[in-house]
């Protein structure tokens, strides 16, 4: 059961820079100061809108799943949205029934959480996260 | 001044394949599937998740005649398939207006009470700036002059 879009990752080059935009064109401002998201590779920004949230990251290291994710991203199409995470009742039901019709889901190193890969997607890098 | 998250669209090529995707692998009902949005250039499948009050659309354009869908049909020739908007309620005339103050352009919306930034200012994501919906779930038709 699918029940709100939990976050949006933007990846940008610079995360100050990009923040600043922020606030300057939506008139926003991040929830906490920029800081690095510890054993994953990238600095954070993260602004809550409503439910949701848009999180700015910045990729500083590609030895961490989500790191590397992010600099092919960049490397790849530029800067832009790196991936939709959307909130589920439960992960392990979620799993259990994509795999029971076929599909692979990546699992995450960082959190109870799988991926869909963009080319499923259309485009789309998708989480499935609690 | 930014209150909420409404929608994303994700343009494709073939709305019927990927809206068969998105409900297959996701597990995710439609509400409309490829409904010819008037007057707008595109067509278009509605996914509401949960009770949040927001959506998914997957939107394919059938006309650049029209600014909704010349919009989508370069998105999709610059980057192919992806994320083309990403829609916030927000208090439009205040936000207008401080967009306006820092110096850019907004790009008004024929469509809805809206308007957008471009991408070139926000990273290459296009944000849709749109007033809340009406009680009814409708979006509020626009009034810029």
């Amino acid at each position: 059961m699918y029940t709100k879009i939990d976050h949006m990752v933007i990846v940008v080059y610079d995360i100050k820079e990009a923040a600043k935009d922020y606030e300057r064109y939506l008139g926003i401002a991040p929830d906490e100061p920029i800081a690095e998201e510890d054993g994953q590779g990238y600095l954070k920004a993260s602004f809550s809108i409503g439910e949701t949230r848009v999180v700015l990251a910045q990729p500083i290291n590609d030895k961490y799943q989500a790191g590397a994710a992010m600099k092919q991203t960049l490397e790849r199409s530029g800067e832009g949205l790196h991936n939709l995470s959307f909130a589920v009742d439960s992960v392990d039901k979620e799993i259990e029934r994509v795999k029971n019709q076929g599909d692979n889901p990546i699992p995450s190193a960082h959190s109870h959480s799988f991926f869909f890969h963009p080319k499923k997607m259309h485009g789309v890098l998708v989480q499935i996260m609690e | 001044m930014v209150s909420g998250f409404d929608h994303i669209d994700v343009v494709v090529k073939d709305i019927h394949q990927a809206t068969r995707d998105y409900e297959r692998i996701l597990g995710i009902k439609p509400t409309e599937v490829a409904v010819e949005q008037e007057g707008q250039g595109f067509m278009q499948s509605e996914f509401p998740l949960g009770d949040s009050g927001s959506y998914i659309y997957i939107v394919q354009p059938t006309s650049d005649k029209y600014q909704a869908g010349a919009a989508m049909k370069q998105t999709l020739e610059r980057s192919g398939e992806g994320i083309h908007v990403i829609a916030l309620t927000v208090d439009v005339e205040n936000l207008m207006e401080h967009v306006k103050k820092s110096g850019e352009d907004v790009i008004t919306s024929n469509h809805s009470h809206s308007f957008f930034v471009h991408p070139k200012r926000l990273n290459r994501v296009l944000y849709q700036l749109m007033a809340p919906r009406l009680s009814n779930g409708t979006i509020k038709a626009p009034n810029f002059i």
